[in-house]
């Protein structure tokens, strides 16, 4: 070795070239498709081998490949036929415990990261689950991110016009009424119960609404023009009954007194669907306070809901 | 049947060793029966020369292998993973929330699947990786990070798998239940032990920091588990809008165009509050007593407004 490394040569004495000549063939054919002529060529023009090697002896290397367990795929475009590694038994394996690892320590973090960071996450379990040993967590890997099956470069795009408070016009596929031109004027990009949405302007229903990213088959135009968007925020006091110390606070919201078990709280939003979901979510914990109309519609939302259960 | 494929002998013992390698498991007598082979009569010695070689035509490659203790270890991998810079930015952030969280489970397990990927990283990547954790700081606080001991406590008890009494503190009430413990479950705030009720028949999340004790009974769980299912149906936009979780399934629209959803394994508690998101558009079906809750918990909550109506 020594001999090696001050003279740059190798001899028989030194190593093994078949175990060289092996090691060789399994990298050029991890790099991509390879034709016996291709190996042949590289094998005769190594600087340590210039060796004249026959197809049948190449044949042996691969069928001793396939032996210590590589899957060896072989294609054949204009009468030359390639051979490619599609497998092997050196690459990485992720077990049952490490996928359920990722899984815990992403629920534990998905919501204090940022929307940036969500895609590159969503993107590396793509990549990793191809290693994923078990089908079944290789699903739930794939499915964890809430950006799972949307494109990356589209939510990039819309958090560009969240940014700006750009208008644009959406193809979106409307579960009730199939793919329709939506227009909205984009204020933010949210994850709510699991989902990705986009919430702004929406100028046909006159009104702040969200929409459910996925559905969205493509962007159709883009305003240039500069719009602001002058829907005002919606501001809902509310108390809440902190008995568990379980209050989970929103981005949206701020704690305005702190009384013990007792919470007064703020939720500021221009959408006052989100805000009433959150208000119904925390049940009888929450009371709202103020403004008086929409503590009415909670109350109506209630009595609705009851008698629901007790008519007919 | 014996196969009459040639093979390459030196070509099946250079990857034997490396696959012992890449295992962590080439001890140096390991390593030396892969080249015993052929040369029974031949001396220690020899095989070492044979050995020897191979590890040369293997460093001559440029697969690095350090002895240490008897064993042999590699040091870089004979073919590096393709990785992104977002690819990067994620390991980061992997190594990032793990620095402080306190599951040590987790941890370890983490930890060693980013070094098993660190390990096939070509020099670029590993140091834009660098780069990135210098330049790049999270901040990841975890609240339930002084439960160390308990989550600890709630693990073990529930690999053991016996059945137990919890007792436990729910809206500022004990409450006790006997139960299955299942597992350890974090979100951003709270860690919660999941557990099966064997009298409810349903699986409860609860925050670890309100479990006033555990006490473990003889019996061993039953593996067999028969969940309650929760069957509830919405209506108007939502039963054309509504994206059925993983934990369910519909049967379909009933006469008044309804849907109909079945609902196993979610936490009852959990699923009332969800439940309760979508309003008048949401009626519970069976069983009974998960309609009464609903009922009384609207009840519960209107009667916070009862001064007002």
């Amino acid at each position: 070795m020594k001999e090696f490394l001050k003279t740059n040569t190798v001899t028989y004495n030194l190593m093994s070239f078949t175990g060289f000549k092996s090691l060789l063939i399994f990298s050029l054919l991890m790099e991509g498709p390879k034709s016996y002529k291709e190996l042949k060529e590289y094998i005769s023009n190594h600087e340590y081998l210039h060796e004249n090697i026959s197809y049948d002896t190449l044949r042996i290397y691969l069928n001793s490949l396939r032996e210590i367990g590589c899957n060896i795929s072989r294609t054949t475009i204009d009468g030359v036929t390639k051979y490619s590694i599609d497998s092997h038994p050196f690459k990485l394996k992720i077990d049952d415990k490490q996928v359920k690892s990722i899984i815990k320590i992403y629920k534990a973090i998905s919501k204090t990261i940022e929307v940036s960071d969500l895609i590159a996450l969503q993107q590396f379990f793509n990549k990793i689950s191809q290693y994923v040993v078990n089908d079944d967590l290789k699903n739930k890997l794939k499915n964890l991110s809430p950006l799972n099956n949307i494109s990356p470069q589209l939510i990039e795009e819309l958090r560009g016009f969240a940014q700006n408070n750009t208008e644009i016009t959406v193809v979106y596929n409307s579960q009730r009424s199939g793919h329709k031109n939506i227009t909205i004027l984009v204020d933010k990009l949210s994850i709510n119960n699991g989902k990705l949405y986009v919430s702004g302007y929406n100028s046909e229903y006159e009104n702040y609404s969200s929409f459910l990213v996925a559905r969205i088959i493509k962007i159709v135009s883009v305003n240039i023009k500069n719009r602001t968007l002058t829907v005002p925020d919606l501001t809902v006091g509310y108390e809440y009954k902190n008995i568990d110390n379980d209050f989970d606070i929103l981005g949206c919201e701020k704690i305005i007194k702190n009384d013990n078990d007792k919470l007064i709280i703020e939720i500021t939003s221009k959408n006052k669907f989100e805000i009433m979901q959150r208000i119904m979510f925390l049940s009888n914990k929450c009371k709202v306070l103020y403004p008086e109309s929409f503590k009415a519609e909670i109350i109506e939302n209630l009595q609705k809901m009851k008698e629901g259960y007790f008519e007919k | 049947m014996k196969s009459n494929k040639k093979l390459n002998d030196g070509c099946l013992k250079i990857f034997r060793l490396l696959k012992l390698l890449y295992e962590d498991k080439a001890d140096y007598s390991s390593v030396i029966e892969i080249f015993k082979g052929d040369l029974n009569e031949q001396s220690t010695n020899n095989i070492q020369v044979v050995l020897n070689k191979y590890m040369n035509a293997l460093k001559i490659f440029g697969i690095k292998v350090v002895k240490v203790n008897n064993k042999y270890k590699l040091l870089n991998s004979m073919y590096f993973v393709d990785l992104s810079l977002e690819d990067l930015k994620s390991i980061n952030i992997l190594a990032n929330s793990i620095k402080d969280f306190p599951d040590e489970d987790i941890t370890q397990e983490i930890t060693e699947l980013l070094n098993s990927i660190k390990f096939r990283m070509n020099n670029k990547d590993k140091n834009t990786l660098n780069n990135l954790s210098n330049n790049t700081n999270y901040d990841f606080k975890f609240y339930y990070s002084d439960l160390k001991e308990q989550l600890k406590q709630c693990k073990e008890i529930c690999k053991l798998g016996h059945i137990v009494y919890i007792l436990y503190l729910q809206n500022g009430e004990e409450t006790r239940c006997k139960c299955t413990p299942r597992d350890v479950i974090y979100d951003s705030k709270t860690a919660y032990l999941q557990i099966y009720d064997l009298t409810s028949r349903q699986n409860i999340e609860i925050p670890i920091n309100n479990i006033l004790s555990i006490n473990k009974l003889p019996q061993l769980s039953n593996s067999i588990e028969m969940p309650t299912t929760v069957v509830y149906k919405l209506k108007n936009r939502l039963a054309q809008t509504y994206k059925i979780k993983e934990n369910e399934y519909s049967t379909g629209h009933d006469e008044d165009g309804n849907l109909i959803i079945v609902n196993k394994n979610e936490p009852f508690d959990k699923l009332l509050h969800r439940l309760m998101r979508y309003s008048f558009n949401c009626e519970i079906i069976s069983p009974k007593y998960m309609r009464d809750d609903m009922i009384k918990l609207i009840n519960e909550t209107l009667n916070n407004y009862k001064d007002e109506t």
